[in-house]
């Protein structure tokens, strides 16, 4: 009777944790309605996340720096003169080839070029169970005076979160209008509630 | 050596000063290959530079023939200056021919033209090379006061972040909605 009773409990027991690694599985993996999952295969993002399934996405790798990167863009502003987007790179270490020893690195040199940024908020925080620096700036991109471009200045505010994993940097951006940036904010936040490095 | 070739009547000083800044610079391939090739370069009149560049460029590439290199074109492509710019700083042009120049180079092998390219590509090329030029020079252009300074300045900041950085701005400013183009 023992015997049988302590077997009982041992297979529900597996059942259990069956389930529940199914279940951590799905929400690792699955993307919620009205979203896309990126699965990154290049070495230097092999990365998981959410983005919203209208947007379009691009991949990319560098042909003068070393990194790999994912561009994915909102709809067009109402000046059609910028299109705010996220974007999300991979680059190695300055220990394997890359530019920065640390994301901390990254962090300084990022804030000392925007010099006429203003910094918002600077945050850590844990973004797929890892360390991540987390900055907001606004500034303002000079006009640019190209064929086939409105020559006019765009307003511009920037989420960036940094992440050093491994041999890897990774950066998670936001980058929108100003007037736009509330538009579209809750779905970096969920990009990076769903990001995992594989 | 080939002279280069500086048509129109106004600002052939200033161009002949600015291609003298990038001949004696890094980037003096573009220069070797824009008078080894014959290339024009020149200011040219408000309305005709409208009409090929639009009013807000600063000055543009224009191949005028579908003849492609190794043809050789009739007439030759050229590099046209906006005359509103007459009074810019030659430095500060002469960042713009680097850019200017580097779209002639990729019309010359090829990669203008190469389907699996596009306009960030393309772009990329030319604002890498002008902001490394630009590099060079910008401490004595200092404080950059003019809307071309400014405009070289803010893609040379933008470059510093990186590459992946300058294709980001180039995307989100020309490709409309898209993620590349």
């Amino acid at each position: 009777m023992m015997n049988t009773a302590k077997t009982a409990i041992a297979v529900l027991t597996l059942l259990g944790l069956g389930a529940w690694g199914v279940w951590r599985c799905e929400a690792v993996a699955t993307a919620m309605r009205g979203e896309n999952m990126y699965q990154g295969t290049a070495p230097e993002l092999r990365v998981t996340f959410s983005y919203p399934d209208q947007w379009p996405l691009h991949e990319e790798h560098g042909t003068v720096e070393s990194y790999q990167a994912v561009r994915i863009m909102a709809p067009r502003n109402a000046d059609d003169t910028y299109t705010s987007h996220i974007s999300v790179y991979g680059a190695p270490l300055k220990s394997h080839g890359g530019k920065f020893d640390s994301a901390e690195e990254r962090v300084e040199q990022y804030k000392r070029l925007l010099a006429d940024a203003q910094i918002i908020a600077e945050t850590q925080r844990e973004v797929g169970g890892l360390k991540a620096t987390d900055l907001v700036v606004s500034y303002t991109i000079p006009a640019i005076h190209h064929k086939g471009l409105k020559a006019v200045p765009v307003p511009v505010k920037a989420r960036k979160v940094v992440i050093a994993h491994g041999p890897y940097l990774y950066e998670l951006n936001y980058v929108a209008d100003s007037r736009e940036y509330d538009r579209y904010a809750d779905m970096f936040e969920r990009l990076l509630e769903s990001f995992q490095v594989q | 050596m080939n002279q280069v070739d500086i048509e129109g009547d106004i600002g052939v000083s200033v161009l002949h000063t600015v291609f003298s800044l990038v001949a004696s610079s890094g980037a003096h391939g573009i220069t070797d290959d824009l008078t080894a090739r014959g290339i024009p370069l020149g200011f040219i009149d408000q309305g005709t530079f409208n009409g090929i560049c639009t009013t807000e460029a600063i000055a543009c590439f224009v191949s005028l023939s579908s003849a492609l290199p190794p043809a050789t074109p009739d007439p030759r492509p050229a590099i046209l200056f906006n005359p509103t710019y007459l009074s810019e700083p030659p430095a500060t042009l002469a960042a713009v021919l680097v850019h200017e120049g580097t779209h002639f180079q990729e019309y010359l092998d090829g990669r203008l033209l190469d389907s699996s390219r596009g306009t960030v590509d393309n772009e990329f090329d030319a604002f890498w090379n002008s902001a490394a030029f630009w590099e060079g020079i910008r401490l004595t252009q200092a404080p950059f006061t003019t809307a071309l300074e400014q405009d070289l300045e803010g893609i040379y900041q933008t470059a510093r972040q990186g590459e992946a950085a300058l294709r980001d701005l180039i995307a989100a400013r020309y490709c409309g909605g898209a993620a590349d183009c």
